[in-house]
């Protein structure tokens, strides 16, 4: 097991920035299936959404045809069932500006190479939400459109990156 | 080729009743993977308690943890706790069954000292009702830096682990 991660890409946000590409032009098609780790994904403006697209030929896929189901959890308050049809994107949910204020997670991509199927993905996400309550989400998304994908691509509802590092790894055969 | 999967720290017990793992995250990595395995020989929930760079519980009220129950036996359920002194419910609840239990917990930013410590996790416990999943996620607020596990049962007293075993890696 400990031989089998290969880190294919790295993007570190240090200075605001509108968006960020996590494989793009940097995607090795060589794997079947990809990790990836986000850690402090937060945005410059407090209170908006942080959003997520996959890429095409390096470019984001803003059609409709994002599908996801999640539970979100939350310390504070009763879970909730996320579901969502026919998104032209996928939402982590709010975070703001406060100390510690961003999005932390992990995802397994699958499919992305196959041109002939949909790209699956699961995720699980830790956050701080703008209110400082804590709250999470265990659950998948789907693309429907038979193509390959070739990377991710964040931003937010509004406004810049702040911080982030977004990391891309294949898992060795 | 070089892996990004690197194995920091291995701790294999046996007839205890709590496992202190000290020295399970440094400054060279932000996120690590943590494998538990064990088989408790009573009735409780997993408690886990984070320790500093000296190896001392953090005893401050900024635990939070939520998880999904997946019970085979009944109905899902929740288990949340906000602001309280540990983790709990991350490995589900053990029974002493032969089965065991089994944690996989992501940690994101333990040393960090300006932001706080974030985990997801996915475990499995084989009760004597049957199969009881997890999936979960959990902080501790407050950026003290945390280098290690404290890990018990939450009956306490002197009901032991057969074994419990800690695999610690680095996501680089």
């Amino acid at each position: 097991m400990a031989g089998s991660l290969i880190k294919i890409d790295e993007e570190i946000v240090s200075s605001a920035v509108a968006s960020v590409t996590l494989g793009g032009s940097d995607w090795d098609s060589s794997y079947d299936v990809y990790m990836v780790k986000i850690t402090n994904f937060s945005p410059a403006n407090d209170d908006v959404s942080a959003y997520m697209r996959i890429t095409k030929s390096g470019t984001a896929d803003i059609t409709s045809n994002y599908d996801d189901a999640a539970k979100q959890l939350k310390a504070f308050n009763s879970f909730a069932n996320n579901a969502d049809n026919n998104e032209d994107k996928i939402n982590f949910g709010n975070v703001g500006t406060g100390t510690s204020e961003g999005v932390n997670a992990t995802l397994f991509l699958f499919n992305f190479n196959n041109t002939n199927e949909y790209s699956f993905a699961t995720f699980e996400a830790a956050q701080l939400d703008t209110t400082a309550d804590f709250r999470g989400k265990q659950g998948g998304f789907v693309h429907t459109v038979a193509s390959a994908s070739d990377g991710l691509f964040f931003y937010m509802a509004s406004g810049n990156i702040a911080s982030g590092t977004f990391t891309l790894y294949g898992l060795k055969k | 080729m070089a892996t990004n999967l690197q194995l920091v720290k291995e701790l294999n017990s046996t007839d205890v009743v709590s496992v202190t793992a000290t020295d399970l995250f440094n400054t060279q990595y932000d996120v690590y993977e943590v494998h538990l395995d064990m088989l408790y020989n009573g009735a409780s929930y997993l408690d886990i308690q984070l320790l500093d760079s000296s190896g001392n519980i953090l005893t401050g009220s900024h635990y939070d943890s939520a998880t999904l129950d997946l019970k085979v036996y009944a109905t899902f359920g929740e288990f949340r706790l906000a602001n309280s002194t540990i983790w709990r419910s991350l490995g589900g609840y053990m029974t002493n069954t032969v089965g065991g239990n089994i944690v996989k917990l992501t940690i994101y930013n333990p040393t960090a000292t300006d932001k706080y410590t974030f985990a997801s996790n996915q475990a499995g416990s084989f009760m004597s009702s049957g199969l009881f999943g997890v999936k979960g996620i959990a902080a501790y607020k407050a950026t003290d830096g945390v280098y290690g596990l404290k890990i018990f049962g939450s009956g306490g007293g002197s009901t032991t682990f057969d074994y419990l075993n800690v695999k610690c890696y680095g996501v680089k």
